[in-house]
């Protein structure tokens, strides 16, 4: 691991996932940087803007306004300079298709937002984990997709 | 007298008593024992040769009968002296013999034993017969040995030289280059057979010895060999024959032989004949060699005694053995004053000075002896020949024989001679001749004289005479015939050649004419040459028609050989003499083989016989031969010939030979089956077709007048209704009487009668066999109808158009109900286009808006959470309570969202089908499901996976939601049991008739064992939010279903459900095997 802190680029225009993201980065206790942009544009603006400190990192929604996740992912896959960045997608859907179609666009990772916050903190938790240990290369398909056990305490019916 | 007992005439009895016996250990005479004198009496009275050894010291007596044993100059006289001395060269034998016979009184006897001792000058290999016992004293003391015996030394050589002889005599017998065989007996039993004779006889000698030899060879005595062995053994007279041709089975196969051979008796040692010595030599090679040599012999004697000349033969050193019949007709002299060189008796004596020198001279050398002298005949007058004397060579290249030929050609001689005297007479003659004659001159050949023949040959007419002979003649200049010119011109020799080819250049054009020719030469009165005289007699006719026989000869074998017809040819007897090649390529046989084991092995066993048959009469009749039978080819098959011969005839109508053909007619043969089968077969099928055509023109008859619905009649070219149905009534108006005669251009309105419509109509029918129209027409009564119609030219047996057919349809009222249908579909069109907009427009509303939802429910969902875990010790028992309620309710709208994407996607996704393989959707759903099937103790066995060509991930959820199902309503007192089996299935077993008929279904039936349903809900269940069960006892959105059947709907396919409340419920899936 290198002794560096961990950037970490968020894009997504949720306040509240941005939130529950970083609630989750905390109770990790990872040593990492996390940035923010809200939307699609300002993403690629940033990207370009710091050619020359790219975050380790990008996990990257897909319904932003202006533009959407598979657009800039599309766009960072054809960029020079910027197609070797790891893109993590961060969506509430998980539909088999879209999974699919980002798998075939070049992302490393799809990670789900779980509705748990103790699951979504399992998830985000191993894909660092994935990204920070292991070589980033794309996993194959099955393993595309980061599950984790539902962890939740079942409830009484 | 004291010695009394020695007999006086005795030459040893005289010894005995001369001999001074007063200085011998034996003492005198008178002092002898009785005993003594009284043996000594016996042995010298006895004519049996006898020894007495007596005394101590064996004093040694014999009688006159032994003496001849000790020879002439040897031991005689012994008489007196010690034994050990007589016999001392052989004392390690006789000494322990006598010891022993003194010592123990035993005799001893010897038969044909060796002794060899002294005599004669030398040592000798004496035999004898002996025996030696003991001699008494008259104290009855053992006091001497006698020995009798007898010298066997001859018998006992003549044994051995009799055993020797035998011995030599057997293998004598069994070397002898001859055969030699011995019988015994009166039933001559081979007791011996050399190997010559085993071959001779061609039997081993298992075959043959031991057991009578006409048993071993029976075809013997059939041929007088028991006679002859009979009478030689009863009479003992010895037989002998020379060349006897004798029969003998040799490798089964009786062979001719010749044999030399003796039949000699044998006599016992009683003189009686006991057995028979054949001695016998096999000469069948020289026998038929000299045969051969005495038939070609015969046939030179022919030749040689019949030609005109004389002729004779020497051998190499010129002794003459042989002269022809000509000859002595000739000379009247007889073989033995004419052989050897007799003949001198015929010859002029001057002339002879030169001949016998010149002869001597090629005996020598080796060469041709020719020569031209006078001979004596008969008549007393000499006659010119021309001899000639060629040398015959053995194998090693040796002179063996003179061949020599006189030529009678004192006529020539005269001849050239008178004209030497007469030219003109010569001339006169020579003119008037046949034979072609000229005289030639000197070396540049100057035409002296010629005779009308050879100027006719020559063709250059008469004034040759005094040209030289190339002058006339130039094209001779390149042949050969000047130089034989020159050399008898030099040499003297006369050319005599038959059959010489000259090319005359007659008009122009080289001829290539034959003759035989003398050259002679021309000799003036004293003998010196001066010119040449040619005799030529044409042959050119002869010699062409031979060639071309022999031409003929040539093409007929290779006409024969090159036709693919089986040609052959048999003498006058049948015996087929000759095949041409086909009959060798067809058969594969080699010449050889056929004429070994004969032409009849082609032909196949089961004709044979009848071909046998049908010859023999043909050859014995003189009919043609024809027959029909089987040859085998070279591949073991047979293929059918038909074989003919004829008869060749000559002037005195006898038969000369046959010629014979064979033609393969295997395939007319097959072809003429085939034909008939054919025939037959087609003869069936034009019956039955005439039939079926006769039915048909009748129910067509039938049908014709009966249509009510279509009116159709038969036009002419020219257009003119020549037929007209009820149908036509019906539609048109017209009865077949009113329009019948009349054109078809009446159906018509004005307007497309003015544009020629009906015209145009029959053009394009006449050019394309067929027209077709849709329009309006007009009945009788003047109203108009829409109809079809079809018009269609009819055609006779040769293809031209005799008329038309022409079928009306009228479409009136179809027409109406199309327009108006039209109509109709156009609006269908729009709303059905309108309807799959809206459906779209609902589909993504659907869709988006499930999505959308997601959003807000879930982050209610993590706010929900984050309290839980935060905040959960400062809400109040009710208010947790009452919280997790909101959260079960949260996450009952995410399934119902969940499900709802899930639905709607099946209609907005891609439709991507692959080939999947049920067994993988399964597997993987058991990993998704792994903990609930667990915790079920569930078993899901799939019979028979196969692999459906399917949406994957749609079918994926179909069956996911369908064990999801099963889990879900699994019966609480036992292990969930799931089967899931597979079978191809076409339309008939179709649970419904809503799907595509034709193609075939997998039927996949999915079967549990869990609570089950009221069949009444068999429909229901797949309905949109349809639910069986109360929400608090089975989770669910009543959507999952509805999935299940929209994705089989999907596919083309369909599901049913059967439920029994309590046993389970089996869902049947049927989806296209093949898409599309």
């Amino acid at each position: 691991m290198k002794d560096e802190k961990f950037n970490i680029l968020l894009a997504d225009d949720d306040p509240d996932d941005r939130m529950f993201f970083q609630d989750a980065l905390d109770e990790l206790s990872i040593q990492a940087t996390l940035s923010e942009v809200t939307n699609g544009s300002d993403l690629m603006k940033f990207l370009e803007n710091n050619l020359n400190k790219l975050p380790d990192v990008l996990f990257l929604d897909l319904n932003m306004p202006s533009k959407s996740g598979m657009e800039c992912l599309s766009e960072i896959k054809k960029h020079e300079k910027l197609s070797q960045i790891p893109v993590l997608i961060y969506s509430t859907s998980a539909n088999p298709e879209v999974v699919e179609i980002l798998y075939n666009m070049g992302a490393l990772y799809y990670i789900r937002k779980e509705g748990d916050f103790s699951c979504l903190k399992a998830v985000i938790g191993k894909a660092l984990f994935l990204c920070r240990n292991t070589r980033l290369i794309q996993p194959e398909r099955p393993d595309f997709l980061i599950l984790v056990d539902d962890i939740r305490p079942k409830l009484p019916l | 007298m004291i010695d009394q007992f020695l007999p006086k005439d005795s030459e040893m009895g005289q010894l005995i008593r001369q001999h001074d016996w007063s200085n011998s250990p034996l003492g005198p005479m008178d002092t002898w024992d009785v005993s003594l004198r009284t043996t000594l009496g016996i042995v010298l009275h006895s004519a049996f040769p006898m020894f007495l050894f007596w005394g101590e010291d064996l004093i040694c007596f014999y009688n006159d009968a032994y003496r001849p044993s000790l020879g002439i100059d040897g031991k005689h006289p012994a008489i007196g002296k010690t034994a050990k001395e007589t016999w001392s060269e052989i004392w390690d034998f006789v000494g322990p013999l006598i010891e022993k016979v003194m010592t123990t009184g035993q005799p001893f006897f010897f038969k044909d034993q060796l002794v060899s001792f002294y005599r004669n000058g030398g040592m000798e290999d004496i035999y004898w017969t002996f025996c030696h016992s003991a001699a008494f004293d008259d104290q009855g003391k053992i006091n001497g040995v006698l020995v009798t015996c007898s010298e066997t030394t001859e018998s006992v050589l003549t044994k051995r030289k009799l055993e020797e002889s035998e011995r030599r005599l057997r293998s004598m017998i069994a070397q002898a280059p001859v055969s030699i065989g011995i019988f015994q007996g009166s039933d001559h039993i081979t007791e011996i057979a050399n190997a010559k004779a085993l071959e001779l006889w061609g039997r081993s000698s298992e075959e043959i010895l031991h057991i009578p030899i006409l048993d071993a060879m029976p075809e013997l005595e059939s041929q007088g060999i028991k006679i002859l062995l009979d009478e030689v053994y009863t009479t003992g007279k010895i037989f002998r024959a020379a060349e006897l041709p004798v029969q003998i089975k040799r490798n089964g196969n009786l062979e001719n032989t010749y044999v030399n051979f003796s039949y000699e008796p044998l006599y016992n040692t009683n003189g009686e004949i006991d057995g028979i010595m054949a001695v016998g030599i096999d000469v069948t090679d020289q026998v038929n060699a000299r045969h051969e040599i005495r038939d070609s012999e015969a046939r030179f004697r022919a030749i040689a005694d019949n030609i005109p000349n004389l002729a004779w033969m020497a051998k190499a050193d010129g002794w003459i053995y042989w002269y022809n019949k000509k000859w002595y007709d000739y000379t009247g002299k007889t073989p033995e004053e004419m052989e050897g060189w007799g003949w001198q008796s015929v010859h002029d004596p001057e002339v002879l000075k030169t001949v016998i020198p010149k002869w001597q001279h090629s005996i020598e050398q080796g060469e041709t002896f020719e020569m031209v002298f006078p001979l004596l005949g008969k008549d007393g007058n000499y006659r010119q020949f021309l001899t000639r004397v060629l040398p015959l060579f053995d194998e090693e290249g040796k002179i063996s024989n003179w061949f020599g030929s006189n030529t009678d050609i004192t006529e020539l001689m005269e001849a050239q001679q008178s004209v030497a005297a007469s030219e003109q007479r010569f001339s006169n003659i020579l003119s008037q001749s046949l034979l072609a004659v000229c005289i030639l001159k000197g070396e540049e050949m100057i035409i002296a004289s010629a005779n009308d023949a050879i100027i006719e040959i020559w063709g250059k007419g008469p004034d040759v005479l005094n040209k030289p002979l190339l002058e006339v003649l130039p094209e001779l200049k390149t042949q050969v015939i000047p130089k034989l010119l020159q050399e008898v011109y030099s040499t003297g020799v006369p050319f005599i050649s038959p059959e010489i080819k000259v090319t005359f250049v007659r008009d122009g054009k080289p001829e290539e004419s034959y003759f035989n020719v003398v050259y002679q030469a021309y000799r003036e009165t004293d003998q010196s040459i001066s010119g040449i005289t040619v005799f030529a007699s044409e042959i050119t006719e002869q010699v062409i028609a031979k060639r071309q026989l022999e031409e003929s000869e040539k093409k007929f074998r290779l006409l024969a050989d090159s036709m693919p017809q089986y040609i052959w040819t048999a003498d006058p007897q049948g015996n087929l003499n000759y095949f041409n090649q086909s009959v060798y390529d067809f058969s594969g046989l080699t010449p050889e083989q056929i004429a070994t084991d004969g032409w009849l092995q082609i032909v196949h066993p089961e004709e044979r016989e009848r071909n046998i048959a049908s010859w023999i009469e043909s050859v014995t009749t003189g009919k043609d031969y024809r027959m029909e039978h089987r040859f085998r080819r070279h591949d073991g098959s047979y293929r059918w010939q038909l074989s003919r011969a004829k008869p060749q005839w000559d002037e005195d109508g006898n038969i000369q030979m046959w010629v014979g053909t064979s033609t393969d007619i295997q395939d007319q043969k097959d072809f003429a089956s085939e034909l008939e089968r054919q025939v037959k077969e087609r003869t069936a099928e034009l019956v039955q077709m005439n039939e079926n055509l006769k039915k048909s023109e009748q129910r067509y008859h039938l049908m014709v007048e009966e249509v009510q619905d279509y009116a159709i009649l038969y036009i002419n070219r020219e257009g003119i209704v020549e037929n007209w149905n009820t149908g036509a009534q019906k539609i048109k108006g017209y009865t077949a009487k009113e329009i019948i005669g009349r054109s078809f251009s009446n159906f018509y309105t004005q307007g497309d009668r003015e544009r020629g419509l009906p015209q145009i109509l029959l053009n394009t029918a006449l050019q394309f066999g067929k027209a077709t129209q849709e329009g309006w027409r007009v009945k009788k009564d003047g109203s108009l109808f829409w109809a079809s119609v079809v018009i269609t030219a009819v055609h006779n047996d040769r293809r031209e158009i005799i008329g038309f057919s022409k079928v009306t349809h009228d479409l009136t009222e179809k027409k109406e109900a199309s327009d108006a249908l039209n109509a109709k579909t156009v609006e269908l069109e729009e709303k059905n286009a309108e309807l799959q907009r809206m459906n779209k427009e609902l589909q993504s509303f659907a869709y988006i808006s499930s999505h959308d939802l997601q959003e807000p429910l879930r982050k209610i969902q993590t706010f929900a959470s984050r309290i839980v875990e935060k905040e959960h010790e400062n809400l109040s028992d009710k208010g947790r309570d009452l919280f997790a309620r909101m959260q079960r309710s949260a996450e009952q709208m995410q399934a119902l969202i969940n499900d709802l994407l899930a639905y709607s996607r099946t209609n907005t996704a891609e439709h991507v089908y692959q080939k999947v393989n049920l067994a993988t959707v399964i597997d993987k759903i058991k990993q998704d499901l792994s903990e609930e099937l667990e915790e079920k103790n569930a078993e899901i066995i799939v019979q028979n996976p196969v692999e459906v060509n399917v949406i994957h991930f749609q079918f994926h959820q179909l069956f996911y939601n369908l064990i999801s199902n099963s889990i879900k309503f699994s019966h609480p007192d036992r292990a969930l049991h799931l089967s899931i089996t597979t079978e191809k299935v076409n339309e008939s077993n179709l649970p419904t008739k809503n799907l595509p008929q034709d193609k075939d279904y997998w039927h996949i039936s999915i079967r549990d064992n869990g609570i089950g349903f009221e069949s009444e809900y068999n429909e229901r269940i797949f309905g949109l939010f349809q639910r069986l069960h109360g929400k608090s006892e089975y989770k669910g959105t009543g959507i999952g279903l509805s999935i299940v059947k929209k994705i089989a709907e999907n596919h083309n396919g369909l599901i049913t459900a059967k439920g029994e409340i309590g046993k389970g419920a089996t869902f049947d899936i049927y989806l296209p095997v093949e898409r599309g």
